[in-house]
């Protein structure tokens, strides 16, 4: 017995120290994770000085150095829209910076700095995170830092990763791809074109520009992916750019379809948010074949949310008057999911 | 010992000189410490763990985290602009009971839609309103049970765990998240806990989560210092938001189900307005109320509500918040030296009009 209790007496010390050492030892490697991670990349992140300063507009923004030879990766703003811009590094040299290529549905810009064997990002070295990542900002947000102050420094995780959408000006941004929603409070003047890094400072994305989420009308904190940006910075980087405009708007067809081609008369549109309920259906078409009746609330077209007449007609415009639709709608404690198809005899037939 | 001796059998080639005299509960904690030099050598990052296991509660909560979307309504409710964009709950009981966040219907939908995690569309019916806690309860017909999270009892919240806040708003089939620390446990009069995690409309109404994926509370914005609908909203991530406890709502859930409930008051206003430093002697009974019904007079001192001693104005407050109207309590007062024990019945607070000008307001302010 007396042998056992020594043996569990050894063993519980063993335990006690080993806990203790392994702890400590990760804690600290975990701390020295993120701050040599931090040292690493500030080096890399540039203060960039342009036009604004009126009506509430920053007259400056942040960058990251892409290529040894002083390739800048920014955001495309107001800030560029000068002929004197200037990049201010983390150690205070202050450059001169041209602007190489934008591309305005990305929104970002690519500008130039004479230097030689300078630290950069190397976007082939970027990777891509999941939501509940913990991630790293670091940007020159309200033009905190100065001369040779290196940017400031956010904590947060990814919220998750989405799109931003196109519809009816969700978002007020021309750029429509995926992003990393933080939970970090980003997003501010300044921070746009500041980088996003993992806890272990490997390169994840660019902070976009202060964003609304007409959605809910909250600020939307954000960053731009890396591999959406790659393509577009390696071509102006070998001279390859060709400038983008706008993009396209959504298709829409020669001929959309109408609700009065489906024989469909909704309530009097009074506000800005009518449900879209059915007053009533004309005998005979497509609507009555179909069963929708009176009193039916259209809630789906297709897979979209339809939340009011006015973007039930919207809607509509993008669809060629003689495709099916699939409407969804509520009547009483029911979803029915109904199926309309315009036939062109039927306008022989209505016309007078 | 049976147990024991396969256990570490099997483990042999790690630990081969654990094996004897090692008692039963010891034996499996200590092969587990073994491994630890060898992770330790390629310095096992906490902070990835962490990471991991925020995921994985996430991951936990996320079946019962539902996406509500909404047809008609409002475009602004007083100054606020409110967005047609989904908004999230949380399933409570399997037969199709929903809680969210009141501030998720404020601008009066015609209809609400819940979109169950596997894409199921389901029309809903808000069923009651808890005004004093900002809830509301929706009832879907669901095709079977629906799953109800796990809960964490109150007793378990210590001030800076982590914490998750989970939506389901920017993805229908996948929820986004945000991580923080739970700040403070009693608030805005004891209804409610307090977290740092950055709460918005993005996830209203959604759970946060301890770090096991146990449901804390349903996230609501709320202020202490109003009880006006739009309350807190201005707060959103901003590092102070609020949840209303989990076990409250289940405990309330059969009460919910029969309809509205409101905040409760006695119908007293005092003189101080200084709810903290504010002596809790009655300067008026206001007509119709339960305290005048009951007898209570103006100078009377209250002592003492539902057995807990009361001191300050802001005690009464505390202590009427955690009932409801229609909610018996037992009051005592001080009158002179007489001590006088009365039961009321709360009566509904009555609704703060927003038009009110400032002077009334601040009066209103000593009013419970």
């Amino acid at each position: 017995m007396e042998t056992n209790d020594c043996k569990l007496t050894i063993c519980n010390l063993l335990l006690a120290a080993l806990l203790a050492y392994a702890y400590t030892d990760s804690a600290s490697a975990a701390g020295a994770f993120v701050a040599e991670a931090i040292d690493r990349a500030q080096p890399k992140v540039v203060k960039i000085y342009g036009a604004g300063g009126l009506r509430g507009l920053e007259p400056y923004q942040t960058g990251i150095l892409v290529s040894s030879e002083g390739h800048i990766l920014t955001v495309f703003s107001h800030v560029l829209d000068t002929d004197y811009i200037t990049a201010t590094l983390a150690d205070g040299r202050k450059f001169e910076a041209k602007l190489l290529g934008a591309d305005l549905r990305l929104e970002v810009a690519v500008l130039k700095i004479d230097g030689d064997d300078l630290p950069h990002f190397d976007l082939r070295g970027a990777v891509e995170v999941d939501a509940g990542a913990r991630v790293l900002a670091l940007s020159n947000l309200f033009g905190v830092a100065t001369g040779n102050e290196p940017a400031s420094v956010q904590h947060g995780i990814v919220s998750v990763k989405t799109r931003l959408r196109a519809r009816r000006g969700v978002f007020e941004t021309l750029y429509h791809g995926p992003v990393y929603v933080l939970d970090a409070m980003t997003n501010n003047p300044g921070a746009a074109g500041g980088v996003l890094l993992t806890r272990r400072g490997e390169l994840v994305g660019v902070l976009g520009k202060e964003l609304r989420n007409t959605l809910n009308n909250t600020w939307l904190n954000y960053a731009l992916p890396i591999d959406e940006l790659r393509e577009l910075v390696e071509a102006i980087l070998a001279g390859r750019f060709v400038a983008q405009r706008k993009d396209e708007a959504r298709p829409r067809p020669d001929r959309s379809l109408q609700l009065d081609m489906l024989g469909i008369v909704l309530v009097v549109d009074v506000v800005e948010r009518t449900p879209p309920y059915v007053d009533r259906v004309r005998a005979g078409s497509p609507a009555a074949r179909s069963g929708i009746r009176g009193d039916d609330l259209i809630v789906l077209l297709g897979d979209r949310l339809i939340q009011s007449c006015k973007a039930l007609c919207e809607e509509l415009e993008y669809i060629d008057f003689e495709d099916p639709i699939k409407l969804t709608v509520l009547r009483g404690h029911e979803l029915l999911e109904l199926t309309l198809q315009y036939s062109a005899d039927e306008e022989e037939r209505n016309s007078p | 010992m049976t147990s024991c001796s396969t256990n570490i059998g099997s483990q042999k080639r790690l630990a081969p000189f654990a094996v004897h005299g090692v008692s039963r509960h010891l034996a499996p904690l200590l092969i587990s410490v073994l491994a630890i030099p060898a992770l330790a050598a390629d310095k096992p990052d906490l902070e990835l763990l962490e990471q991991q296991a925020f995921r994985a509660a996430v991951d936990r909560v996320a079946p019962s985290v539902v996406r509500i979307e909404t047809v008609g309504g409002r475009e602004r409710v007083g100054k606020v602009l409110f967005g047609a964009g989904p908004t999230t709950g949380l399933v409570v009981d399997e037969k199709g009971y929903i809680v969210s966040s009141a501030f998720n219907f404020l601008h009066r939908p015609t209809s609400i839609l819940v979109r169950l995690p596997g894409g199921l569309l389901k029309p809903a019916e808000l069923v009651a309103t808890d005004h004093n806690r900002m809830l509301v309860l929706l009832k879907i017909e669901p095709e079977g049970p629906l799953p109800v999270p796990e809960i964490a009892p109150h007793h378990e919240m210590r001030v800076g765990q982590w914490v998750i806040a989970v939506g389901r708003t920017f993805e229908a089939d996948k929820p986004n998240m945000a991580v923080g620390i739970l700040s403070a446990t009693r608030r805005v009069w004891g209804t409610a806990i307090q977290t740092d995690v950055a709460v918005s409309p993005n996830n209203y109404g959604g759970p946060l989560v301890d770090i096991r994926g146990r449901v804390l509370g349903v996230l609501v914005p709320l202020s202490p210092h109003s009880a006006d609908e739009l309350a807190g909203h201005q707060w959103y991530d901003s590092g102070i938001a609020f949840a209303i406890p989990a076990e409250h709502i289940l405990k309330t859930l059969p009460r919910l189900r029969k309809g509205d409930l409101h905040g409760g008051v006695i119908g007293v206003a005092f003189k101080d307005k200084n709810l903290s430093i504010g002596e809790p002697v009655i300067a008026a009974c206001l007509p119709d109320l339960p305290a005048a019904k009951s007898g209570l007079k103006p100078g009377d001192r209250i002592v003492e509500l539902d057995g807990h001693r009361i001191a300050r104005i802001a005690d009464v407050k505390q202590q009427l918040h955690q009932h409801y109207a229609g909610d018996r309590v037992r009051i005592v007062v001080l009158r002179g030296d007489k001590r006088i024990e009365r039961q009321v019945q709360l009566a509904p607070r009555p609704k703060t009009k927003p038009k009110k000008v400032k002077a009334k307001k601040r009066e209103a302010k000593g009013e419970e």
